[in-house]
């Protein structure tokens, strides 16, 4: 066998730059799976770390029952023997910030406390000092640097929904907010002032216990005396873990999945490579047939070799996976994901990535290697040099034929019956079975385009179709990848703009006014009114409010009608010429609608008929004969005591909608697009591998008198052929799969309809055209470097 | 005993209307250590007798016995053993692994059986196809008749019952193919080796011992040792 491996690795080293392409594909599967470990495992270490610091310093934390409106927890734990000190926390995880100029700072903001007591403080300032007396706050270092804040600034800080309070930024800390809520700073404010801005009392308190007594002895005791729920620091610190490991798996699985689909890009990559280098390999194989050598041992030989790609591509990726991982971050912090973590290189994602690399090469090739060793040893005496395609058999043509058919049924019913669950099904089954039917549909296709197209480019464009299509099984393979690539991307882009479309309306439905005024928390202080109000170039403003009404039970939303009256659902219990009392007051019912549990009021009846109610958002025109721009100025003004409240135009509220969509589109896009850019990988390689194969024939060609450049258009034209042919089909793919998608979760009339994204469809394409032609680039000029003479006299 | 034997070989290619049939009901006995020719007319079925001789390809109906192994009965598996150990090869093209030295290329059907090499026959073979300051050259670095040596040296390697040589000189100069055959010659005689060669080439045929001609897929008639004007005259009058 020693011998027998030995011309294994030759022939593999020998193949090289063929090797090298398949491998590439190994390359940058291996390198994603490599590099979403490592990044997931350094996103675990971080948030395991921050969980740890989270609870530094303390040693018990007590939680009251949330029902409990109790006030004097912290007194209460604090007369535990063998505590010494102990102080209330809060977590306002909704908080405006602004600048005391009303330069407001974006971003979901949690605000915290600290105990002037160091010993009872998580963590410290790195700049300035924690704050020790009312009016004092601490910001985190990141949001500072990011938004140009210094110490000694003033600031707006307000609870959403609260009148805002001026405070000075005393110090700054290295501390961060919990991410997984979305960027935001986090704000260490006195405990009055959290207090104060809270306006409920605290149902966590942290202790800090006396010498002389364990943590775990000190939780029960407080536990006994409070009858709240004491945990101590090992257990705070073990629970906190599990969950920011928990938040990194998901994470972890979902990044993985990604990888597996261009692990998957990467298999047909592979299969595709080994199945045209082992016909290539004929005469070779069958020699050594010839000469003794078994089938199995053939099979083995073969495997070998993918395995050696495999470990090669393992090696290549986890190197690339490194460089992958510290990028993942930048890309991932668009979707507000923390860019504070350094990638960890472990044992496990070295093995990981030589068992999916090593494992995924020898998979792919087992079936072709199957094939190509089923060479009979007569064949290393024939002269056939190029073998012919086997035509698809009949059983595939069946089973295609069948399932493409009952995919597309699935596809139509799943609009029917409204089952996302069917649709899902039918995609599933008429990719399989289209698969299964391309050696016979895509080369059919082709061939119905043949002629216009020839007509237009002449011989050189008709022979590239010719080329194309001259082995179907191989031709199909390549477009495949690519065609299920494109289909994922299509799908995707083309739901993603469906569902974008709907914001357009949304902000046509919403707005009734030039400005809208509202806040990423959901509530504006009722102040904003007055402040409105007192600005003489904006007319009267229009609030919106919302709550629930615990009277009757049900919602209560602003409506338009006349003051005095109420319009309700059907479901609401009343009808036209009712009375209906809503919180403090009674109204006449004018009219019932649509909708569920519901009334709707003017907004003068809602704020006599309830004390507090939410205002959600305020719409506001410019005052008669007042230019929009003048109008916005004095609405900027108006707000800048405001942190949470923020104004929108037309277009900008329409962007806003669709902001967060938008940066979550661009990084699945752009994940996704990885299996688009393997699959071509896979059609440079076809090329590649078809002009060695072909290599007497183009010689030919150029002998009878086709030119160098003509040789190159002819060979760019087939890639592109390739190309476009798997794009399109995908593209096509994608439009049924998105229709069904669309249809089957459309219910009672309302849904989204299809909305094609033409250009991004567009740049799909030519990013298609330009790769393929990139891609024939390097096959070209070895096409025509070779000397024709030499070659067509050579026997081969 | 016969080093090899066609028993009533039939073989019959397609079937029904367009079935062609390539040899009818040959039998050939090729005594062992001699050198054999077969020849005849494009068409007569040399190649297809080749082939099934050396189980390279099976007979519709009739028996290949090499020694006491009946081919025909053999399974893949044990036919592939059977050549690796019992049979060498020696083609008109295409005879060695490009990625190979040519002593690994020699040592090819040891390596594929996993064997060591018998170091004073190696070199024997070696010095006799004289080959020995050229082992560690790649094929691309050898002329044809180079190449054509060390396709000779790796046939006789594994000391076989048989030799096939399939045009061995239909790719070489004149003066390379008479060495090539020389050496075919001094396998047989010097180191008692079986041969047969397919060939229609005059002169090549005229080194052996024994001509076998075949005309429409059957035994025609055999020559001893002729000359290459009688092995021309015959040839003529089978075709």
């Amino acid at each position: 066998m020693t011998g027998l491996i030995g011309l294994t690795l030759r022939t593999t080293r020998a193949n090289l730059t063929r090797s090298l392409l398949s491998s590439l594909a190994v390359v940058l599967g291996v390198a994603f799976v490599c590099g979403s470990l490592m990044f997931t495992d350094g996103l675990a270490a971080a948030m395991t770390g921050r969980a740890v610091a989270q609870y530094h310093n303390i040693d018990v934390e007590v939680t009251a029952e949330p029902a409990r409106d109790d006030n004097g927890l912290a007194d209460r734990v604090r007369r535990v023997d063998g505590v010494r000190a102990a102080e209330a926390t809060w977590s306002l995880p909704f908080v405006g910030l602004a600048t005391a100029q009303g330069r407001k700072i974006r971003g979901t903001h949690e605000a915290v406390n600290v105990s002037p007591d160091p010993a009872l403080q998580p963590f410290g300032a790195s700049r300035g000092r924690m704050p020790a007396t009312a009016g004092e706050v601490v910001l985190d270092q990141h949001t500072a640097e990011q938004d140009r804040l210094r110490v000694g600034d003033r600031l707006l800080i307000s609870n959403f929904g609260g009148e805002p309070g001026t405070y000075t930024l005393v110090g700054l800390t290295p501390a961060t907010k919990d991410t997984v809520g979305g960027a935001g700073a986090l704000i260490v404010m006195t405990t009055g002032d959290i207090a104060a801005m809270a306006g409920y009392p605290a149902n966590t308190v942290i202790v800090d216990a006396a010498g002389g007594v364990t943590d775990a002895e000190l939780a029960g005791r407080i536990a006994a005396a409070t009858g709240s729920e004491a945990v101590p620091h090992d257990e705070l610190v073990r629970r906190a873990t599990d969950a920011a490991v928990g938040d990194a798996d998901t994470f972890r699985t979902a990044l993985l999945g990604f990888g597996m689909l261009a692990v998957g890009m990467a298999a047909f990559v592979i299969a595709n490579t080994f199945t045209i280098v082992l016909a290539q390999r004929t005469r070779e194989t069958a020699l050594l047939r010839l000469l003794g050598t078994t089938r199995r041992q053939v099979l083995r030989s073969v495997l070998l070799e993918a395995a050696v790609i495999g470990v090669g591509g393992s090696a290549i990726g986890l190197v690339v996976g490194v460089l992958l991982s510290y990028g993942l971050p930048v890309t991932l912090s668009a979707v507000g994901a923390t860019a504070d973590v350094s990638p960890v290189i472990s044992v496990r994602t070295v093995l990981v990535a030589l068992a999916v690399g090593v494992g995924v090469t020898v998979l792919s090739a087992l079936l072709p290697a199957r094939r190509g060793t089923r060479v009979l040893p007569v064949e290393a005496l024939s002269d056939a040099a190029v073998q012919v395609a086997r035509p698809a058999g009949r059983p595939r043509r069946a089973a295609g034929g069948t399932l493409t058919a009952t995919g597309l049924a699935g596809l139509a019913g799943a609009t029917v019956v409204h089952s996302t669950g069917l649709a899902i099904a039918g995609t599933l089954i008429i990719v399989t079975g289209f698969l299964l039917l391309s050696p016979i549909v895509v080369p059919f296709l082709l061939r119905l385009v043949h002629r216009p197209l020839a007509a237009m480019g002449g011989a050189t464009v008709s022979l590239a179709l010719l080329n194309a299509v001259r082995n179907p099984r191989r031709f199909a393979t390549t477009t495949n990848a690519l065609m299920v690539g494109v289909t994922l991307v299509g799908t995707f882009t083309l739901l993603a703009h469906s569902a974008e479309a709907p914001a357009q309306r949304r902000a046509d439905a919403k707005m009734s006014a030039a400005f809208l005024v509202t806040s990423d928390l959901g509530v504006i202080p009722p102040a904003l009114l007055d402040a409105l109000a007192a600005r003489p170039q904006l007319a009267a403003a229009r609030p919106t409010y919302e709550l629930f009404d615990d009277t009757s039970g049900l919602e209560v939303r602003t409506g338009g009608q006349p003051a005095g009256t109420a319009v309700v659902s059907a479901d609401a219990g009343t009808t036209t010429g009712d009375k209906i009392k809503v919180g403090t007051r009674t109204f006449p019912v004018s009219s019932v609608t649509g909708g569920t549990k519901t009334v709707w009021l003017n907004p003068a009846d809602i704020r006599a008929a309830f004390e507090t109610p939410f205002l959600t958002d305020v719409q506001v025109d410019p005052a008669p004969g007042v230019p929009a721009k003048n109008a916005r100025a004095a609405l900027e003004t108006a707000l800048a005591g405001f942190p949470t409240a923020i104004a929108y135009d037309h277009d900008e509220y329409a962007k806003h909608l669709n902001a967060q969509l938008n940066r979550g589109l661009d990084v699945v896009t752009a994940l996704l697009a990885l299996a688009v850019i393997i699959a071509l990988i896979g059609v440079a390689n076809t090329l590649t591998l078809s002009v060695v194969e072909r290599t007497r024939e183009n010689a030919l060609l150029r002998a009878v008198g086709l030119t160098r450049r003509r040789l190159r258009i002819m060979l760019a034209t087939e890639a592109v052929i390739m190309a476009l042919t798997g794009t399109l089909i995908g593209v096509a793919a994608s439009v049924a799969i998105a229709l069904s998608a669309l249809g089957s979760i459309k219910t009672e009339g309302e849904g989204i309809s299809l909305a094609v994204p033409w250009d991004r469809l567009g740049v799909l394409l030519v990013v298609a055209v330009l790769a393929a032609l990139a891609a024939s680039i390097v096959p070209a000029r070895r096409a025509i470097r070779v000397p024709v003479a030499e070659t067509l006299a050579a026997e081969q | 005993m016969p080093a090899l034997r066609a028993i009533g070989l039939s073989k019959v290619y397609g079937s029904g209307e367009t079935a062609v049939t390539a040899l009818n009901g040959v039998d050939i006995d090729f005594a062992a250590g001699r050198f054999h020719a077969v020849m005849g007319a494009s068409g007569s079925g040399k190649s297809t007798l080749m082939h099934c001789l050396a189980g390279l390809d099976r007979p519709t109906s009739g028996t290949v016995r090499i020694f006491d192994a009946d081919l025909t009965t053999l399974t893949d598996e044990k036919l592939t053993l059977m050549r690796r150990d019992h049979v060498g090869f020696v083609f008109q093209r295409f005879n060695l692994l490009p990625v190979l030295t040519a002593r690994e290329n020699i040592l090819l059907p040891l390596a594929i059986a996993g064997r060591r090499p018998d170091q004073q026959w190696f070199d024997r073979v070696v010095a006799s196809v004289g080959l020995t300051d050229r082992l560690d050259h790649r094929p691309s670095e050898l002329s044809g008749g180079q190449q054509q040596r060390v396709a000779v040296a790796r046939a006789l390697i594994t000391r076989p019952w048989v030799v096939f040589a399939d045009e061995p000189t239909g790719n070489l100069d004149s003066r390379s193919g008479a060495e090539v055959l020389g050496l075919l010659r001094d396998a047989v005689s010097a180191l008692g080796q079986t041969v047969v060669m397919v060939t229609h080439d005059l002169r090549a045929a005229a080194y052996c011992d024994r001509v076998v001609f075949l005309s429409d897929g059957r035994y025609d008639t055999a020559l001893e040792s002729p000359s290459a004007d009688e092995i021309a005259a015959t040839l003529e009058r089978t075709r």
